[in-house]
């Protein structure tokens, strides 16, 4: 079987396993997290190698230049020479807890002081330990806020999320690395005024971060063409900023915003199931631009009926939570 | 072959395909007699698999093989019912697009060819 050079040590694979996974079964503590290609923490350096796409999926230009990719996606076929990244190859900064704010029963609002260039809509990869590695959106907006700005689900058994909600503290540094995903306003696309497609924003969660730094961008660029914002939770107590989010569009007369939960009632939100809703609500989405964001299982199923009633799948941007 | 490679530019191309992969994968998503075969997580990796299905019956550049259509489909336990509905929607994408008529008979013709290896017969 091949044989992988990591750090110029050797290490024996095993039928159809990956490079990350050769690794680590060998006791080697490689940092990893999703191991599904999402994460970037498995990153490695290679040398005399041809990577396939799907081992370079999501890295930037200047990424693949320095010979980057997912070891976590590599199964090697020959003999392997592989390197640990430098922290710059991988992108990793430091940030600094400046605020921590519980924005309803299970979601926490983290607030960073660092220094990061990024797209609103990017995630980023938060390093608790080399085993810990997770991924959270950014709800900032660069030109709106100057930290950034994370919301974070409790997770039953969430070795992060139980940390960030029950350790840390104000103050204390967090290593990250990113930024990282396409599910960001087409500026590029937008800049041809008669290219500009109305939008449909839809948000179930804490999917509300991602979909909040979309619009504040769209809003930056003037999109002058009607934007939905339909936000959901299975129950109305699962809301949380919806003032700021009715602050936030009041002004543009375009953006409408739309809150929808399973269960409950209030007087700023309707009952009902989101897929109904939006069924029912936006029934030809032909020439839209499409945004859904929140867990894998609502993404996939949103897409797929977003498509169905006639949205080009090249304009879905989705951002599925794993 | 120098007949087929014309269908391809004659109606447009990689531009044709690019116009007419959603429209198809759309209805037969929508086609209760085969959607099972197409509803992946994976839509834009099925999305591919359509485009390239939609390149070889357009008469366009690909790789496909008999025994590729053979191999890819053998374990799907398909019948005539599965491929009429494919070649129906098929047909509604290209009617939809307004490809004329003379030009849809020949892609359908195209993918009558590898009907037998399809059906695995």
């Amino acid at each position: 079987m091949p044989i992988i050079e990591f750090n110029h040590n050797k290490y024996e694979s095993l039928e159809g396993e990956t490079v990350l996974e050769a690794l680590l079964r060998q006791g080697i503590p490689i940092p990893h997290g999703c191991k599904s290609g999402i994460c970037q923490g498995c990153l490695m350096r290679y040398d005399n190698y041809t990577p396939t796409p799907v081992e370079q999926n999501g890295l930037s230009a200047s990424q693949r230049q320095k010979n980057l990719f997912l070891s976590c996606q590599c199964k090697p076929k020959n003999n392997i020479q592989v390197y640990e990244p430098s922290e710059s190859e991988a992108n990793q900064f430091k940030g600094v807890l400046v605020d921590k704010t519980l924005l309803n029963d299970s979601v926490m609002r983290l607030r960073i002081q660092a220094n990061l260039d990024y797209i609103p809509g990017q995630y980023v990869t938060l390093w608790k330990a080399p085993d810990a590695i997770r991924n959270y959106s950014l709800a900032s907006h660069p030109d709106y806020e100057q930290l950034l700005e994370f919301h974070i689900k409790r997770i039953s058994n969430g070795a992060v999320s139980y940390w960030v909600f029950d350790e840390l503290e104000t103050g204390q540094s967090i290593k990250f690395s990113g930024p990282i995903g396409t599910c960001v306003y087409p500026v590029n696309i937008s800049e041809d005024q008669h290219q500009i497609k109305p939008m449909l924003m839809i948000a179930m969660g804490t999917g509300l971060a991602p979909i909040l730094g979309v619009l504040k961008d769209a809003l930056k660029h003037q999109h002058n063409k009607p934007i939905h914002l339909v936000v959901g939770t299975t129950h109305s107590n699962g809301f949380y900023y919806v003032d700021e989010i009715h602050e936030l569009i009041k002004s543009h007369s375009n953006v409408k915003s739309h809150f929808i939960s399973l269960e409950g009632n209030s007087n700023y939100s309707t009952q009902g199931n989101i897929y109904d809703f939006c069924k029912q609500n936006f029934p030809d989405l032909k020439n839209h631009w499409i945004f859904v964001c929140g867990k894998a299982s609502f993404v996939q199923k949103m897409k797929k009926q977003c498509f169905l009633s006639g949205a080009q799948l090249s304009d879905i941007y989705a951002d599925a939570f794993l | 072959m120098t007949e087929e490679t014309s269908i391809y530019d004659s109606i447009g191309g990689e531009k044709a395909v690019n116009a007419a992969v959603d429209i198809f994968y759309r209805k037969v998503l929508a086609d209760d007699r085969i959607s099972q075969f197409f509803d992946s997580v994976d839509m834009d990796g099925q999305r591919a698999k359509q485009k390239a299905f939609l390149t070889m019956v357009f008469g366009g550049p690909n790789n496909y093989t008999g025994k590729d259509m053979r191999e890819a489909h053998k374990h799907m336990d398909l019948n005539e019912t599965h491929f009429n509905a494919v070649a129906e929607n098929l047909v509604g994408t290209l009617e939809e697009l307004s490809v004329p008529k003379d030009i849809i008979d020949k892609i359908v013709a195209i993918a009558v060819s590898v009907k037998a290896d399809v059906l695995n017969q």
